[in-house]
């Protein structure tokens, strides 16, 4: 089955820029468009399912600096904004980022840059979203690891269910972590009965978010959390 | 003259007259007939005309508003003599100054002719 390609909001006034921005896209998401900031902020309210926005800076009826400005303030500030711009100074990318972009191109766009910093931006958010759940709606469960450690233990955990891992995600495979004999009979069982706690509270892993090796098991174990209506959760939060 | 042709031959008149044709393929996904579509409708950009509006009003925010835009579209566009012109307006408006303004605005209006005729000649 074809997966469900992320809705990206392009924010672009001009009508030559936007369908450029769309052919750049085309291949790797759903695209919807607004030609100013009022025009965008309105279809946010009207369209829950975007994932990113790429913003145009000047813009008539609401600009994209207003815009940034407004998201920030809101429910969808999570909802990662890449400013696309002609701007080439430091003071104007130090404006966007100031108020709450989370990256930025400029024109003329280089479509393979352009690409990575959304897909970079789209994980980021994703990470984060599900964080905030956590600190915001879970509470930080009463069963913890040690933050300097929780991303090892997590790993030594997932061993113990490495067939399904390899079914779930290949990439686990690929990262070549599962395979190592991280841990002794005891230690294994130890953190079974921590994981089967965590999962019980329908949190399946508590993950520091910490270099490369980190992400990779990341992007891991949030898919094989998800084929199994499992949450698994990432974030830098300080745990008990 | 098959399309095909057409839009090599217009492509042709692009790279000769200084347009940096290869940089902005890409951006079409190396569609020439896609570019050349964009490339013709440039010729129409409002942008330039209310640029025009603008500075004979003296209205500098306008002006800078207009003029970025323009920038942004030739520079997607690799429409390099266009976009070397437009610099040269962009930069003392985006610093609410008219520095030679009017008088690039003249010589953009003359290489927007130009372009005018190579797209519909």
């Amino acid at each position: 089955m074809e997966e469900k390609k992320s809705l990206v909001l392009i924010v672009e006034d001009q009508k030559i820029n936007r369908e450029i921005l769309k052919g750049i896209l085309h291949h790797d998401y759903e695209v919807i468009e607004a030609t100013n900031g009022q025009e965008a902020w309105d279809l946010l309210a009207k369209e829950p399912g975007i994932t990113a926005i790429l913003l145009d800076l000047l813009m008539p009826v609401m600009d994209g600096y207003t815009f940034l400005g407004k998201i920030a303030s809101s429910p969808y500030r999570t909802i990662p904004t890449i400013a696309v711009t002609g701007e080439n100074d430091i003071e104007a990318e130090q404006k966007i980022l100031d108020l709450g972009a989370w990256d930025f191109v400029s024109k003329p766009y280089q479509p393979m840059t352009l690409l990575t910093r959304l897909k970079y931006a789209i994980h980021r958010s994703q990470y984060s979203s599900l964080g905030s759940l956590l600190l915001n709606s879970l509470g930080i469960p009463a069963a913890v690891f040690e933050m300097d450690s929780a991303l090892i233990r997590v790993i030594r955990l997932s061993e113990s269910y490495s067939g399904e891992l390899y079914d779930a995600f290949p990439l686990s495979s690929q990262v070549g972590l599962l395979e190592q004999p991280f841990l002794s009979v005891e230690d294994k069982e130890t953190l079974k009965k921590a994981f089967l706690k965590l999962k019980k509270d329908k949190i399946t892993a508590l993950v520091p978010v910490k270099g490369i090796q980190g992400k990779k098991v990341q992007v891991a174990l949030r898919y094989w959390g998800e084929n199994r209506g499992a949450l698994v959760v990432f974030g830098e939060f300080k745990l008990l | 003259m098959s399309e095909t042709d057409e839009t090599e031959v217009l492509l042709g008149k692009l790279i000769g007259w200084g347009c940096d044709v290869a940089s902005a393929l890409p951006r079409f996904l190396d569609d020439k007939s896609m570019y050349v579509m964009f490339v013709k409708q440039v010729v129409d950009e409002p942008a330039f005309p209310l640029l025009g509006q603008a500075i004979a009003s003296g209205d500098v925010k306008a002006a800078f508003e207009k003029a970025h835009e323009l920038k942004g579209v030739v520079a997607n566009m690799s429409l390099t003599p266009l976009f070397n012109r437009v610099v040269l307006i962009v930069e003392p408006l985006r610093a609410g100054k008219w520095t030679d303004v009017k008088e690039n605005y003249a010589l953009l209006q003359k290489e927007w002719g130009e372009f005018k005729a190579l797209v519909q000649g």
